[in-house]
C-alpha cells in the first residue's frame, strides 16, 4: 500500500486503486500520517521560491556559441546518435583519464595516418608514458571556460592535500599537480589535468619516489604556487611577473610570433618551476623553428633544474629524445635542400621534404613546403602526389587550429580524388571525420568513419583505427560505455589486436 | 508543463519541438526562444539539484550549449523538455560526484527563501500547534538544507523534477532511463525521508 500513498498524493494513482487508498486510509492511523507527512514535505518544499539568473543566458550562450562557431555552421546532421544516448554522462573517472589518453592517442594517431599516405614510415607514439601525457596535458588548447578548468582543477588537487599522506602516490600526484596547476594558467583545461592526474594516481610510476619527504615538501610548496596561480585566473588578475612573461610568450606564439615567443621564455623563470617551464616551452619553440640543436642544449638546461626522478625529469628526457630524433630529420632535410639546386626531381625533393618536416614537427615549415609545391605547374605525373601534398597541407592547417580552411580542403579533396584516387579520398574523408571530432560534431564524425569502415578491402590498420575512433567518440563524447565497450571488444581480436589502435582498444577494454 | 508535439500549440505560440527543427535549419532566432522558455527552469533544477546557485548558472550555460552543439541531432520522437532535463539531470550528477571533497555543501540562499509570518502561520494551522512550537523560517530553511543534502542525488533530482518541475512519473522516467514504476518508489522514499528528517529537526 505504502508506495501507493505518493502516487496518490501526486495525483498519480491510476483509478481503479485510488478508492481503495481511501477507503484503507480511512482505517489507517499509520497511513494517514504517512499522507500528512508527506504533504507537509511538499508544503515546506513549496516555499522554495524560483530564482532569476543572475545574467542573461541568451547573451552568455550566444556569445560562447560565436566563439565556438566562428569556423563554420551547423549543419543538419546526417545519420541521428540515437537521442538519448546518455548526453553528458561522463564515466567513471577512470574511465575518462584512460579516454584522455586515448584522445592523445587519437592526436598523435592522426598524423600517423598522413605520414603513411606520404609514404613515410609512422612510428607509434609512445602515448602510455607518463611523460608524453603530461606533455599533451601542458599543449591542451581547448580551453573553453578557464576559470572552471582552474577551480575544477583546484577541487582535485584539494582532494589529493586533503588525503595526501607521506608515501608514494601523493609524493606524485602533488608534484605534478603543482606542476600543472602552473600550467593551468596557460591554457590548460583544468578538468583534464584532473583525468591525467587520476591517470598517475592508477599509474605505477609513483614507485620511485618512496618516502621522499623532500618531494613532498616540494610538491606542498608547488601546490601553493599553483593555488596562488589558480586564484589569480579565477580572479582574472595580472599574474605574477614570471608567470605573467609565460603567458605573453604563449599568446606570441598562439600569433605565429615564434621569434618573439622565444625571446620572451628566454627572459622568464627565475623560479625553479617555471624556469623549467618555460626552457620546455622555449625547446618546443625551437624545434618548431628546426633549431633542433638549440633545443638539445636547452633541454640541457632544463635536465639541470630538475630532480631525479621526478616528472619533469622524465618529461625533459622526452623530449630530449625527441629533439636528437628531430636533429637527425633537420639534418636529412638540409641535405634534401641542397638536392633542390639541381634536381629534376624537384616534386619528389620537396614531398620529402614535407614529410620530414611533419615528423620534426614543424607543422609551419611543412605547409610551406607544401604551398611552395601547389604553386608549380601540375605535371600529369604528379596527380595522386599533389593530392596527397594538398592533404598534407590541410592536416597541417587543422593541427595548427585553422579549422575552417583544413576542413574546405578536406571536402574538396574528397570531391577532387574520387574514384580515381580511392586512397587518398579516403584519408581526405578520414581527416574530414577527424576534424569533426575535434570540433565536436560527433554524429558527422560517426558517419565518416563508419562509411570509411564499411569500405571493402580496407588493410587491418585502417579498420581499427576508423572503428576505435568510432568507440572512443562514443566512450567520452556521447558516453555510452556500452556501446564502446562492444566495439573495442571486437578490435581486441583477430587481426586487429595487432594493430596500435587494436592493442589501445584491449588497454580500454581491460579496464574496470 | 509539457507541450504537444505538432509545430503549433492551439494558441498559436510554437512548440519546442518545431523550435529546435527551426534552430537546426539555422535559426538562431529559435534557439534564443528556447534559452528564453527553458533559463529560469533548468537554473532552479540544477541549484536545487547541488544546492549551489552560481554554479547552477554556470551549468545552465552548459546546457544550452550541449543542446545547441547537438540540437541537429534532437529525435523529434522525443519531447525537448525531457532531453533538456536530461542533459542538466546529467551534468548536475557529474558535479556532485566531482565535488566529492565538500559534499555536505547545499545551500538555499536568503533571496529564495521566505521570511517568516504567513509561512509559520500555515504549518501552526497546518499541525495544531502553538507558535512557539514551529521553528523560524530560517531555521526551516536549514533544516531543509540538511535534508535535502542527505536525500540520494537521484531521488533529490526526481523530487525536484516533480514537486518544482511538475513533471509526471513518465516524465521522470524518461530523463532517468527507467520506468514509471521505478520513479513512483523513488518518489515516495524521497519525500518520507525529507518528512523524516523534517521532523527530526522539529520542522513537522
Amino acid at each position: 500500500m505504502q508506495p501507493h500513498l505518493g502516487a496518490y498524493v501526486d495525483g498519480e494513482l491510476e483509478e481503479a486503486l485510488r478508492g481503495d487508498v481511501e477507503e484503507h486510509l480511512q482505517e489507517c492511523r499509520p497511513c494517514r500520517e504517512a499522507v500528512r507527512d508527506i504533504r507537509l514535505a511538499s508544503a515546506v518544499l513549496g516555499k522554495w521560491k524560483n530564482a532569476q539568473p543572475d545574467v542573461s543566458m541568451v547573451e552568455t550562450v550566444g556569445r560562447r556559441i560565436r566563439e565556438e562557431q566562428r569556423w563554420g555552421e551547423v549543419r543538419p546532421a546526417g545519420r541521428a546518435i540515437r537521442k538519448g544516448d546518455g548526453i553528458g554522462r561522463e564515466g567513471t573517472f577512470a574511465v575518462r583519464a584512460l579516454a584522455l589518453a586515448a584522445a592523445i592517442l587519437l592526436v598523435l594517431g592522426a598524423g600517423f595516418m598522413v605520414w603513411q599516405s606520404l609514404g613515410g614510415v609512422g612510428k607509434r607514439p609512445a602515448a602510455e608514458t607518463v611523460a608524453s601525457l603530461g606533455r599533451a596535458a601542458m599543449t591542451i588548447d581547448k580551453v573553453e571556460d578557464l576559470r572552471d578548468g582552474g577551480l575544477a582543477l583546484q577541487g582535485v588537487i584539494g582532494d589529493r592535500l586533503a588525503s595526501a599522506r607521506p608515501d608514494v602516490d601523493a609524493v606524485v600526484q602533488l608534484e605534478v599537480a603543482g606542476t600543472m596547476m602552473e600550467t593551468a594558467s596557460d591554457a590548460a583545461q583544468g578538468s583534464d589535468v584532473g583525468k591525467i592526474l587520476n591517470m598517475l594516481g592508477k599509474e605505477s610510476v609513483a614507485g620511485r619516489l618512496r618516502k621522499d619527504m623532500d618531494a613532498l615538501a616540494e610538491a606542498a610548496g608547488a601546490f601553493g604556487t599553483a593555488l596562488v596561480t589558480l586564484e589569480r585566473v579565477a580572479a582574472d588578475e595580472p599574474s605574477s611577473e614570471d608567470g605573467g612573461l609565460i603567458d605573453e610568450a604563449m599568446k606570441l606564439e598562439e600569433r605565429g610570433e615564434l621569434e618573439a615567443a622565444l625571446e620572451k621564455f628566454k627572459v622568464a623563470g627565475q623560479d625553479r618551476l617555471l624556469a623549467i617551464r618555460s626552457l620546455l616551452h622555449e625547446a618546443g619553440l625551437e624545434m618548431k623553428l628546426e633549431r633542433a640543436g638549440d633545443a638539445i642544449e636547452t633541454l640541457k638546461k632544463a635536465l639541470d633544474l630538475t630532480k631525479p626522478d621526478t616528472f619533469n625529469r622524465e618529461l625533459v628526457m622526452e623530449l630530449k629524445q625527441r629533439a636528437e630524433e628531430a636533429m637527425v630529420l633537420h639534418g636529412k632535410i638540409e641535405v634534401l635542400r641542397g638536392k633542390l639546386v639541381n634536381t629534376e626531381n624537384e616534386f619528389e625533393v620537396l614531398s620529402e621534404i614535407g614529410n620530414l618536416q611533419v615528423k620534426a614537427g614543424n607543422l609551419t615549415g611543412a605547409k610551406e613546403t607544401c604551398d611552395r609545391i601547389i604553386r608549380q605547374a601540375a605535371d600529369p605525373a604528379h596527380v595522386e602526389g599533389r593530392l596527397r601534398v594538398r592533404l598534407l597541407r590541410a592536416w597541417c592547417l587543422r593541427e595548427m587550429n585553422r579549422y575552417a580552411p583544413a576542413f574546405d580542403e578536406f571536402e574538396s579533396l574528397i570531391t577532387d580524388a574520387g574514384e580515381a584516387y580511392p586512397d587518398v579520398a579516403m584519408l581526405a574523408q578520414y581527416e574530414r571525420a577527424k576534424t569533426f571530432q575535434l570540433r565536436g560534431r560527433f554524429a558527422e564524425a560517426v558517419d565518416d568513419y563508419t562509411d570509411l569502415s564499411n569500405t571493402p578491402g580496407i588493410s587491418p590498420a585502417f579498420y581499427a583505427a576508423l572503428e576505435f575512433q568510432v568507440g572512443y567518440i562514443f566512450l567520452h563524447d556521447i558516453g555510452d560505455a556500452g556501446e564502446a565497450a562492444k566495439i573495442f571488444k571486437q578490435l581486441d581480436q583477430g587481426a586487429y589486436r595487432d594493430q596500435p589502435f587494436g592493442r589501445l582498444a584491449a588497454e580500454l577494454v581491460s579496464m574496470p | 508543463m509539457l507541450e504537444g508535439v505538432g509545430s503549433e500549440t492551439a494558441a498559436g505560440q510554437r512548440t519546442d519541438e518545431g523550435l529546435v527543427k527551426s534552430f537546426s535549419e539555422g535559426r538562431v532566432e529559435a534557439f534564443e526562444e528556447l534559452i528564453r522558455r527553458y533559463q529560469v527552469k533548468i537554473v532552479n533544477f540544477i541549484y536545487r539539484a547541488i544546492g549551489d546557485f552560481q554554479r547552477a548558472e554556470e551549468l545552465t550555460q552548459e546546457t544550452f550549449m550541449r543542446v545547441f552543439r547537438t540540437g541537429t541531432r534532437f529525435d523529434s520522437r522525443y519531447r525537448f523538455s525531457t532531453w533538456i532535463y536530461t542533459i542538466a539531470k546529467n551534468l548536475s550528477s557529474n558535479e556532485l560526484r566531482d565535488r566529492s571533497r565538500n559534499p555536505e555543501s547545499y545551500n538555499i540562499r536568503e533571496a529564495d527563501w521566505p521570511g517568516d509570518g504567513s509561512f509559520v502561520a500555515e504549518l501552526v494551522s497546518a499541525r495544531t500547534l502553538e507558535p512557539h512550537q514551529v521553528l523560524t523560517s530560517r531555521e526551516m530553511k536549514a533544516s531543509l538544507e540538511t535534508a535535502m543534502s542527505s536525500l540520494d542525488p537521484d531521488l533529490r533530482m526526481a523530487l525536484v523534477m516533480k514537486e518544482f518541475d511538475h513533471m509526471t512519473y513518465t516524465e521522470i522516467a524518461h530523463v532517468f532511463n527507467s520506468s514509471a514504476g521505478t520513479v513512483k518508489s523513488w518518489l515516495y522514499r524521497a519525500k518520507r525521508h525529507l518528512a523524516t528528517r523534517l521532523k527530526e529537526s522539529e520542522v513537522l
